[in-house]
This record gives structure tokens, sequence and C-alpha cells, in this order.
């Protein structure tokens, strides 16, 4: 404090002496206030005054600002909200590094306009029905010791209860599981330390493995589950053979992290509507969300995974819906689950980076609840119990399971944590981020965001090597920050400096694309992404050459008994073959393969009004199945501007009408006839 | 701490005035702008049936039906006891309901029951199940005049109706940390009901949420964390309150039409310390309440939500808070009239790099108002500008506000207005201020009121 004051008698000292100067130089007092230069004949002062600037808003820029050529040290990958995309974003400059295709299909990548991407998409689809969107909440990056290690990404989709698995060499997906038990999540995608399970809990209870049960039956046939996705690390999928869950009460679950270090080995999810509020509000129910915030403490769930998964071995479990399920009540007789109390509508449950203790926010309390491990741990030895809930799951007594708790101001909500030893706490009601000693239990600082921020990241901010220098606010409203786009506002980020005594906003980021939720931050050292599909023509789903990946010199057009199989390459600047002639009706198969191995010498491909879009980056392949239904002349190009020929990249799908009339009337359908008509 | 900045204030420039009404806070919580007047104890039933101490009275109400009174002599009783329809449990303070140590210790769930004058002495302590001394459900029940004490809850009304919660004492457990104690009043899914009378000590909250048309009235609630918090509870009156001591006084959260008039809200401190938040919430009324050593007196969080709504701050004092009115965001359709800003470290702020100067204020009295009054209507003949170079260096390096008042500070500021290079950012304009404080009564402006 001593230090602050005498450094601000010193800043006033100061201002009143360049103020002083400035009074007695006139013209030159723009060149002699601090901080002055000249670019192009404006002084930085003129700049600032012209722009309305203040010296924080400059210190704001020269933190940000990234110049051309130079990359950014930290990756932030955030879920991409409705968008069923993620969002890869350089740090601190933000600038946008990369949409990733997950849940929806997205032309510039050519993902759900091939075979092998439709085929991923096709993984999501559940009872029989097609899902072109997820409701994308929680990435989460493949961990080694707990630490990221820039391997996989994790996204899970909370409207159809599915997991994404992403490469990282390409930063694309790989695989979609649906989960059979449960039709929303929420606390997923959370690793396990060395990522042997991936982490996804349920959210709205329903009858486990689907069907019908009458709300009126929500306490006896509705359930939660916890899953354990298994994760095959040298093969870089799920394993859902491998994979099990625990039978969880009609709670809604809510987040969920892993245990590590001290608590390696545990799961802990948070809960609310432990009160099982079913709505009705036409009924003469209170609402949903009046009756599921009734109660003054909901439910911690603390899980041995570890001795759930001998249990698993064992084969004490059940089999729903071709899931294995460890039943609620074996739980509980074998010492695998436990509760304890968590105040006021709970949110967010994070692990210290030393795995000893937990914080828990709830979204109506003004307090964080730190929780110590070893003291719930020595509760559960002791079988120390307060009670147990009407499905008789033991609970812990509350005061006796905690450390202490932090005042921390009106609805935080997440913690993350840096290297320093503090805790950062988005405070929603309030429309801030603390900043607090994790030591202590005390708050050091509070910063306003704007506004409503959800949750909050820093780099690294929870695994056990936090890196701090930075958070970052992730609003759920922008309200005024940005120039008006209708009544649809975009979220907003907001980049805060924490690496001095006080914290500094640096960037706000408006994110147009969908709620974006959480996000992760990973040194960018960690990335080792590839250049190239390197040889040419591997399939980015398997990593492997297809099979009918093309080489240079063979390209060819066979007529099958399958149909037409088009074998053509795309090389700066043409596709071979550039004539492609077929019958109507005929089902084509194009095999493309990009020959080139130079760094961003991307083609794209289409057939005009075929509804083909194809990304081809250097070596890829990519197979797209289609039937030529439709006589005519159809124009075939490359859509990225590969070279100063791009436009010269072309050529032409030439469909014979089947019966050898009709010809061009016949193809442009209701126009040709009308101009038929007109004739 | 709290007193040891009060002293830098008045030292740094403050009044005597400022001086004299915060040592009537310090001091004296008793007293205030609305002086609390002791509800008289309640009276005896008439025809009631009296019952010896440690009778066991769960018998006696399993039995009894409506219109049955039964009329405690003083002392020990155990419980816990379930009050039936229309059943009133009378008693003095030293007849004394015992808790368990487990579950809640009364219950009146039936309509028109009634506890009144009694002392109920403890709960259990289990917070996921709402263990209370007092819990509520049905129309027109009645709780007045008892004492709770030792309970993990307090008095607690759910899912109920024309409730009257009346000059009751609720004292908490001051020796819990603020987050382990419980609510000294709840209020959930309760409609029509008023809450007059009480004090409330040493608890964590009062709650009213999903509840309408409430009177909350003439109560005391200190040393706690929410004075009193509203969230989507609409039409309630709050009036004639004292907030002493808790860390927010008011929060209003995603409701609308609230009337807050005539309270005391002061020494609101802590990592939210607020006399009045407001989230959210619209067609609000906030008159002639008293703000006094807040950490912020007002804090204004996207208030009004809906652009069909109006909130209107009139008549109220704030003084010696650390920053007295704060926007978080947008003050457009909030109207400020006849209020006093005076000794406050920050008048008005606004966070996010914005400006107050779509809000509409007007004959406002503030402190370090410079200009004057030739026509002598009580008005300033220029309009006051908060433009302080001083406020925008607090407001970036927060210890400066030590220095407020200071010759530092002064001559920053008196630099700041000649020098355009520095010119600070304009935070409000008021066309017409109060070259005086304004009385409570005196409403010259009212015609021009957007509310």
């Amino acid at each position: 404090m001593d230090r602050i004051v005498s450094r601000s008698i010193y800043r006033v000292a100061a201002l009143g002496i360049a103020i002083a100067v400035s009074v007695g130089c006139g013209q030159q007092s723009a060149d002699l206030a601090p901080g002055n230069g000249s670019a192009g004949g404006e002084a930085i002062a003129e700049l600032m005054q012209a722009r309305n600037l203040s010296e924080a808003d400059v210190r704001a820029a020269l933190k940000t600002y990234t110049p051309t050529g130079r990359h950014d040290e930290f990756y932030m990958f955030a879920s991409g909200g409705h968008s069923g995309q993620a969002v890869v974003i350089g740090m601190p400059s933000m600038r946008i590094l990369k949409y990733i295709a997950v849940f929806t299909p997205e032309p510039w990548q050519g993902y759900g306009y091939g075979d092998q991407s439709n085929a991923v998409l096709a993984q999501g689809d559940r009872d029989g029905r097609e899902l072109r969107w997820a409701d994308t909440h929680h990435p989460a990056l493949s961990e080694t010791a707990g630490d990221y290690d820039g391997e996989t990404l994790f996204l899970n989709d909370k409207s159809g209860a599915r997991i994404a698995v992403i490469s990282l060499k390409d930063f694309a997906t790989k695989q979609i599981v649906v989960n059979p038990l449960i039709v929303s999540d929420h606390g997923g995608a959370f690793v396990t330390p060395d990522t042997e399970y991936v982490i996804e809990g349920s959210q709205y209870p329903a009858p486990l493995g689907g069907g019908y049960a009458p709300i009126e039956e929500y306490d006896e046939k509705y359930r939660g589950a916890a899953t354990f996705w298994k994760f095959d690390r040298a093969a870089g999928r799920i394993v859902p053979e491998e994979s099990w869950a625990i039978e969880l009460p009609p709670y809604m679950q809510d987040l969920s992290d892993a245990g590590k270090l001290a608590s390696e080995g545990w799961a802990f999810i948070n809960s609310f509507n432990t009160e099982r509020a079913t709505g009705g509000n036409m009924e003469g129910n209170p609402p949903l969300e009046s009756g599921a915030s009734q109660n003054d403490m909901d439910y911690l769930h603390i899980i041995n995974w570890r001795k759930a998964e001998e249990l698993v071995k064992a084969g004490k479990t059940v089999e729903i819906a071709g899931m294995r399920v460890l039943p609620m009540q074996t739980a509980i007789d074998e010492g695998v689950l436990f509760f304890v109390g968590e105040p006021k509508s709970p949110h967010g449950v994070d692990v210290t980076p030393d795995g000893t203790e937990l914080v828990i926010s709830g979204k109506l309390d003004t307090h964080a609840t730190v929780y110590s491990f070893a003291k719930m741990k020595a509760l559960i030895d002791a079988k120390q119990f307060a009670g147990t809930d009407p499905y008789g799951i033991p609970i812990l007594p509350f005061e006796e399971s905690i450390r202490g708790q932090v005042e921390i101001g009106l609805g935080p909500l997440h913690t993350q944590f840096d290297d320093k030893g503090n805790a950062y706490t988005s405070v929603f009601i309030e429309s801030k981020v603390a900043r607090w000693s994790l030591k202590d239990l005390q708050v050091i600082e509070k910063i306003p965001v704007h506004y409503n921020i959800g949750h909050l990241a820093t780099p690294h901010g929870d695994t056990v090597s936090p890196k701090g220098g930075y958070v970052m606010a992730m609003n759920k409203w922008a309200i005024d920050r940005f120039a008006g786009v209708g009544p649809l506002l975009p979220q907003n980020f907001q980049l805060i400096d924490t690496s001095g005594e006080a914290m500094q906003l640096l960037y706000d980021m408006p994110i147009p694309l969908g709620e974006p939720h959480y996000a992760q931050i990973i040194s960018a050292d960690k990335i080792n992404a590839e250049e190239i599909y390197s040889p040419a023509g591997i399939d980015p789903v398997t990593g492997e050459r297809d099979p009918h990946a093309v080489v240079g010199g063979e390209e060819r057009i066979e007529r099958g008994a399958d149909g037409v199989h088009v074998y053509m390459t795309a090389v700066r600047s043409h596709f071979k073959p550039d004539t492609i002639r077929v019958k109507e009706g005929d089902t084509v198969h194009l095999h493309l393969t990009n020959a080139e191995q130079a760094k961003d010498a991307t083609h794209g491909f289409t057939i005009d009004t075929y509804n083909i879009s194809v990304s081809l980056e250097p070596g890829k392949h990519s197979n797209v199945t289609f039937v030529a239904d439709r006589a005519g002349v159809f124009p075939m190009y490359c859509t990225e501007f590969c070279s100063a020929l791009h436009l010269e990249m072309a050529g032409y799908l030439l469909v014979e009408p089947k019966d050898g009339a009709g010809g061009a009337d016949a193809a442009v359908g209701d126009g040709g006839a009308a101009r038929t008509a007109a004739r | 701490m709290r007193s040891r900045r009060l002293r830098r204030v008045v030292r740094a420039g403050g009044s005597l005035r400022a001086a004299a009404l915060a040592c009537l806070v310090l001091v004296a919580p008793g007293a205030g702008s609305s002086d609390v007047v002791p509800r008289p104890a309640p009276a005896r039933p008439d025809a009631c049936r009296s019952v010896l101490a440690a009778t066991a009275l769960p018998p006696l109400l399993a039995r009894a039906s409506a219109g049955d009174a039964f009329c405690l002599d003083p002392g020990d009783y155990e419980g816990p006891l379930e009050i039936p329809a229309g059943v009133e449990v009378w008693g003095p303070r030293d007849a004394i309901l015992h808790s368990t140590g487990k579950g809640t210790t009364v219950r009146l769930e039936g309509d028109g029951a009634a506890l009144s004058g009694v002392t109920v002495d403890g709960s259990g302590g289990r917070f996921d199940l709402l263990d209370a001394a007092v819990r509520v459900e049905g129309e027109d029940i009645r709780v007045e005049g008892i004492r709770v004490q030792g309970a993990s809850f307090g008095i607690l009304a759910e899912k109920s109706r024309s409730v009257q919660i009346l000059g009751n004492e609720v004292i908490g457990q001051p020796e819990r940390t603020l987050g382990l104690r419980g609510d000294g009043i709840r209020l959930w899914e309760t409609y029509d009901s008023r809450i007059e009378d009480n004090r409330v000590h040493d608890s964590r909250d009062v709650v009213v949420w999903y509840s309408s048309r409430n009177q909350i009235r003439g109560n005391e609630i200190t040393g706690g964390r929410y004075g009193t918090h509203l969230m989507y509870s609409h039409g309630n009156a709050i009036e004639d309150n004292r907030f002493i001591g808790n860390v927010t006084g008011i929060f209003l959260m995603y409701s609308r039409d609230i009337r807050v008039e005539r309270n005391l809200l002061a020494k609101s401190g802590g990592a939210a310390g607020i006399g009045l938040g407001v989230k959210e919430s619209g067609n609000l009324q906030i008159r002639d309440n008293d703000f006094v050593h807040d950490t912020v007196g007002i804090y204004s969080d996207t208030s009004p939500l809906d652009e069909a709504d109006t909130n209107v701050y009139r008549g109220n004092e704030l003084r010696l808070c650390d920053t007295a009115v704060i926007f978080h965001g947008r003050a457009s359709r909030n109207v400020f009239r006849d209020n006093t800003l005076r000794d406050n470290q920050v008048a008005v702020a606004v966070e996010g790099r914005g400006d107050a100067l779509d809000s509409d204020w007007r004959g406002n009295d503030f402190d370090d108002y410079a200009g004057y009054d030739l026509d002598g209507d009580g008005f300033g003949d220029v309009p006051f500008e908060l433009r302080s170079l001083s406020s925008a260096l607090v407001a970036e390096t927060p210890a400066l506000a030590f220095y407020r008042g200071t010759a530092a500070l002064g001559f920053a500021e008196a630099i700041g207005r000649i020098v355009p290079l520095f010119t600070p950012q304009e935070i409000l304009v008021d066309p017409q201020p109060r070259v005086r404080r304004p009385a409570r009564d005196a409403r010259p402006l009212e015609s021009s009121d957007a509310g």
C-alpha cells in the first residue's frame, strides 16, 4: 500500500511538472509529454488526442499489438457455442486463427461436403436423426501429468450429449461419439491428468438409455450419469467399448473437474436442482428456475473414479443402451460416490494447481468456498457423514470439509489460477473479475468487465502448472461495446493483463458466432501442427494414405459397376482431368488429391449447382460421391485464389442426357421451361 | 479501518455536517433518518388455553382445531412443533421453544396459523435441508413478536400468501463467518405479505425471491451480507428500514416496479460494499433514502433493462461514500432529482470508460459545484459539469483517493481545467444544480420528472 501511495505521489508530481512545462512551452508541449514520439509525421500525443486515447489505452495497445510476421505467445481454444465449432485465437493479439469445424458442416474446410467428413458427422447422428448443429460449451485440451500437452482437443455438445475429438496436428475433427445413456450433457469435456478418460457429466435428467417415463415418475425413473470415455492416446480416438458410466440421482449435474496430484483418481461434479423441481408453470407449479433454487445448498458429487474403474473391470456393472453402467447403489455400497453441500446455486468447481483444494462458487452467493480434499478424504475414510440424500448417498458435513470461504462479491462463478498463488474468479452479478490470494483467502483486487461474465480463462489456468500473465473474461453480453449490428449481438471477450500490481483491461474482442462459454489457453510452443499432409494423398480423418489417392500421371476416369470413378489431381493451376463426361443418372465418385507439398498451396473444388465444396490442403485427399441427376453443362473450378491463373483453374462436368434428347432446356428446370414456353 | 478512512476524509475537506452525520451512524446505530419505534409485544389472545411450562406441546397441537389458542407459561418447551391451521401459540419471551438440534423447530403450514411472543431457540444445522427456527407455508399465517436465536435459518416463508412477519427479533450467529450463517428472513414464492418492524442482527441475508407485492417496512437489518436481496420479485415496497453494517444494503435483481423509500443504508462495506445495488431492474422509485459511509452508495448495472422503463432517484442523500454512484455501463433512463452528493471521495463514476451524460440530472446538490446563484432562487446559474481530472486519476489509481481534497490533487484539478491537453472525460451535466442542500419535502422540479 505504501509503495502504491508513494508511486502515486511521484505520478501526481510528474503530472504537475509536465503540465507546467506544457504551459510554458506552448506548442512544444505535445512533443515533450511523456511517451511522445513521431511516426509518419504524427506525434503519439497528437494521435492520442485525435483518437481520445488515454495513457492506459496506449499501454494496452502496446501490450497487444503484434507486428506482421510475429506470432502470439498463446493459443486460446474457445468453444464456438451454438455454431458447433471451436475457435482458435492467438493471444495477446486476439487474432482469430481458425474456426475448427466440429459438429456443423463448414464449407471452407469442406467439412460435411465429402465422404470422409460426412462419415465423421454421421457418427454424431442419433435416434435416426441427422444432428447438424451443436451447443458446444467446454473444450478440453489433452493433458500429460496434469498439464496441457497440445496433442488433442475435446469438445462437448450439450444439446446432443456428444463428445468430439480434434487432432491438433491438423486442427481437424476426427471423431464424434454419442452418449447413448443421456440426452444432454454439461460437465464435459474434462480430462483426467493423463487423459486416460474424458469425463462427460449429464445435465438434465431423463431415463437412462432413452425411452419415456411420465414426469410424475421423475424421482424414480429419471437419472443423471457421469460417463468416463476411455481415450486411446496412440490412436487418438475414444474407445466406446472400453468406456463406462456411473448412475447418478436425478439432480441437474453441472460443471466438473478431475482431481490431480493430491486428488488424482477422483472426479468432482457440481449439481443444482437437488430439489428435483420439474417445472409445470402452467400446471400450478412454480417455474423450474424458482423450484430449482429453493434450497440453500446443492451437492458436490465426489467420485472415486479409480475405484469405480476397478469395479467396472470386476464386472459390477449393468449394460444400458450398450454402455456399462455402475449402478448408484453399487457406487454407494462400494464407497465410490459421496456428496458434500455447496452453497447457493453452485456453478464452477475448480481444483487448485496442487490438487489439494477445490474452489466452488454459487451463482447466488457472494462467497467462494475452498474445500480441502484431505479433510473430505479423512471424513470419507472415517465414514463421518452428516446424513444421506433421498437415494442413500452419504453427505459429508459441510463445515468439516472446507478450509474457508472468500468474500468475492455478488455472484461468483468460475475460478482459474496463476503462477503466483492467486486465483481469479468471475463475478457474474457484479460483472467483475476478482483476483484473490489462495493462501490468505482474501480478495486483492477486482476489475469491471462488460457485461455478465461467465467463464474466465488464464494460461494453463486449470492445470498443475498455470502460467499467469493474462485472464480472459468471457462475457455473455456486449450491449454497447461495439457498433450496432441489429438485435443479435456478439459476445465479448475481454483480455486483462494480470502481470502488474493492478489488473488492466487490454482488449475487447467480439465473438459473433455463438456463445463460447469456456476456453483453455495453452503456450504456443506446446502446439506442433503439421504444415502439409505428407506424402500427398492423405485422408485427414484416418491420417493414412487414402486407397483412392491419386499420383501425378495416373489420373483417369473409369466406369465401373457402381458408377464413374474420377481420379483427379489438383496442382496449380489445373485439375486433371479438367473435363468429365458422364451420363445423366450416373453415380460419380470423385477422388481428389492435391498433389502439392507446398505450405498454404490449398485448392478448393466445386461443381456449380451440385452443392459440392471441397478443401484440398497440400497433400490432402478427398472423396466425393454424388449422382449426376441433372443433364447439362456444369463448370467446376478452384474456390481458393491459388495462383495468378486461379480463374483459369477450371473445367467442365458434362452430363449427357440419358435419352439423348432434352439438352439445355431440360437441364435448367422451371426457368428453362418458362423460356421454352415463351418461344 | 473504517473510522481511519473516515478521519482522513473529514480532515481532507469534509464538512462539519458530514462529520456529525458520520458520528451519528458510527456511534449510535439506532439513530438515523427514520427511527424505529419498537412494536408492542403481541397481546395475549382472548380465551386461550394456558399451558404449563415443560408440557409436551405436540399432542396438544395434534388435537387442536381451528380457532384454538394456547398461551404458554414462561419456561422451556421441546420442539419440534407443527401448528395446525387456524391455531395460535402465544407466549412471553421467556417461554422458550427448544430445538432438538435437528430439523426445523416450528412449522406453521396451515392457513391462519399463528406464533407470537415466544422465543424459538435453535434449529438443526443442515443447510441443504434449510433447517430453520420457523417455517411458514400457507395463507394468512402470522409470526409476531417472537425472538429467534441460535438457529441456522430464522423465519422462512415459502409458497405463501398474505403472511405477516411482524416485530420479531432474529439474532443470527455472529460467531460464524458470513458465508456460514443462514438467512434471517427468507421469502420464496410468497406474495402480498407484510414484513414489518423486525430486527435482524448478524444473520446472512434477508431474501425475497420470486415473491411479489410484499411490504418490507420498518425493519432494522444489521451485520449481515445482503440486507435485503430481491430476485424476480416485482411490485414490492421497501420503506423506512435501516440497513447498517451489511455488505450490501439492498440488492434488486431482475425485478420491476419497486419502491425504495426513506431507508437508511449505512456502512455497507467489504468486497461488495454497496448501499443499493440494482441489476437489470426497472421502474424503480428510489426516494428520500440516506446513504452514509458505504463503499459504493448506489450501483446501477444495466438498469433499467427494458427500453420502456425509467428509474427515478429523488431526494436521496449520499455522504461519505467511497463512490456515491457507479454506473456499470449505460446510464440512460435514470433520472436524478433533488439528491445531495456531498463528502464522497468520488461523486459519480462510470465503469467501462463511459459517461452518464444520457442520464437525466436536475436539481441535485454537489459539494464541488463552483457556480453562483445571482438571482437567489436556490439554483446555480450555470450548469454543473462533473468533469474531474482528479476523479479520472483516482479512477485509474484508486490509492490516490487518499489525497482527495489535498493540495496535490487540487493542483492537478486546477491545472487540468486550464490546460486542454489534460481535459478529462465529462461524466455528467446537471443544468440546474442546487446551491444548498434541498429539504426533503422540496420538490420544485416535480413536473419534469420522467418517473
